[in-house]
């Protein structure tokens, strides 16, 4: 970020307005991040308050276009700080019950228990990725975020996020190659 | 290119970060390849199942407010009565924004309008009561449900996609209302028949959302959503078209 060299006197409200305006739409992406990190709902909700305010006090900072990468810097950075103070060194070691929203296609009872199943193993598999491989994984696939994105996000250079990526995915087909083959072998007993 | 050199730019193809002369050249090899194109679609499989809806972490409805009451500087929405009073006894002058600098009936149908598109976002009841994205069947739903056709326009192409449409009690009259969605937000838009001149899009904020009015071929149109005021314009822009 570059200082601004203008010193432009704006008046709160319309700061706020402003920042409302540019920052605020981006509130969905920043708890989903949050969330993945810290593993908890109501962590994740206390991290967001924190970067938002910090955001907002930084504001004078933000001179693009791309609110939600600048954000989700913040909220990161938060993260690893609030984690950091809170749990040590130790990595995220529970994840709140995810609860189960949004609309589902129509389908069979058996159809649908199998998907259930499934997703619950795919998402087990993610929360057990550590974290630089998780966080990589969320901001690509759950976010949608370009590798340039990531990189600017996460604070590494382009290389570092191919290779976690490429890590992280590997990771998690492992992971799941073998729960699934647990799983499998356990309803033939 | 050899498989040994393909692997590792499997990602990179896969997440569309190569340009087209790179990208057919992992397409031909692909093509030709067994392994590497299972190796491929074994990625494609991930991403499908890390794309279910289930995995993004939805944030509470509460979450919203509670960020807007934590900025420093914030404005209210309409004085408290004592408080005004100190206010004025303490001589404190405040550069906040207070309130809208709308017309009264205007103000009154943003605070309604956004009343629902918060409310329809509640987890207790469906968003639509006619899913579908098809305006050959959104349209004719809203005869049985309302006294006027409301023009739908499908804008999927555009990256505005219909997810459909349902009925709501706007300042107490029915209202038709559609609702779109862009990436991970909803917009939800208002429509009822109104005579008289065209108003071009009037952008407002309340409460964080954003809202967008005009009135154009005998409807009056209200779009909320809390994406970025650019996103809805645009989708107003598309709707004029």
């Amino acid at each position: 970020m570059h200082p601004s060299r203008v010193n432009v006197i704006v008046p709160d409200g319309e700061r706020l307005a402003r920042f409302e305006r540019a920052i605020l739409p981006h509130l969905g992406a920043a708890y989903n991040l949050a969330r993945w990190l810290t593993g908890r709902d109501h962590d994740a909700e206390d991290v967001v308050q924190d970067a938002f305010v910090r955001a907002f006090q930084f504001f004078h900072g933000f001179h693009g276009t791309d609110g939600r990468t600048w954000l989700l810097a913040i909220v990161r950075n938060t993260c690893y700080t609030w984690l950091e103070k809170n749990r040590g060194h130790h990595p995220t070691l529970s994840f709140d019950e995810t609860k189960h929203t949004g609309d589902v296609a129509a389908e069979s009872p058996e159809g649908l228990l199998a998907r259930k199943e499934d997703q619950q193993l795919v998402r087990q598999a993610l929360e057990q990725l550590p974290a630089e491989f998780r966080e990589v994984i969320v901001l690509r696939e759950l976010e949608e975020l370009s590798y340039q994105e990531i990189a600017r996000v996460a604070d590494i250079p382009l290389g570092t996020v191919m290779s976690r990526l490429a890590r992280g995915r590997a990771r998690l087909q492992d992971h799941l190659a073998q729960r699934r083959e647990r799983e499998a072998n356990i309803e033939l007993r | 290119m050899n498989c040994a050199e393909l692997d590792p730019l499997l990602h990179g193809y896969l997440d569309g970060e190569f340009d087209l002369g790179r990208s057919l050249e992992i397409e031909c090899h692909l093509e030709a390849c067994r392994a590497c194109a299972a190796r491929f679609r074994a990625l494609k499989d991930l991403r499908r199942a890390l794309q279910a809806p289930e995995l993004y972490q939805r944030a509470p409805t509460h979450l919203r407010q509670r960020i807007r009451a934590a900025m420093p500087g914030k404005r209210r929405r309409r004085w408290v009565p004592a408080l005004a009073a100190a206010m004025v006894l303490l001589g404190v002058s405040l550069g906040v924004v207070l309130g809208l600098r709308l017309n009264r009936g205007e103000d009154f149908l943003t605070r309604e309008a956004v009343a629902g598109h918060v409310r329809s976002l509640l987890p207790d009841r469906p968003i639509v009561d006619v899913v579908s994205a098809d305006t050959h069947t959104v349209k004719p739903w809203f005869h049985g449900h309302v006294d006027f056709a409301p023009p739908v326009r499908d804008l999927a192409d555009q990256g505005y996609p219909l997810r459909g449409g349902r009925v709501e009690f706007l300042d107490n009259q029915k209202v038709a209302v559609l609702v779109y969605q862009r990436r991970k937000h909803v917009i939800n838009l208002f429509v009822w028949p109104q005579a008289g001149s065209e108003v071009a899009p009037q952008e407002q904020t309340y409460q964080g959302y954003v809202v967008l009015h005009w009135v154009r071929d005998g409807f009056t149109y209200w779009a909320v959503s809390d994406m970025s005021s650019e996103g809805l314009q645009r989708f107003a822009d598309l709707l004029q078209r």
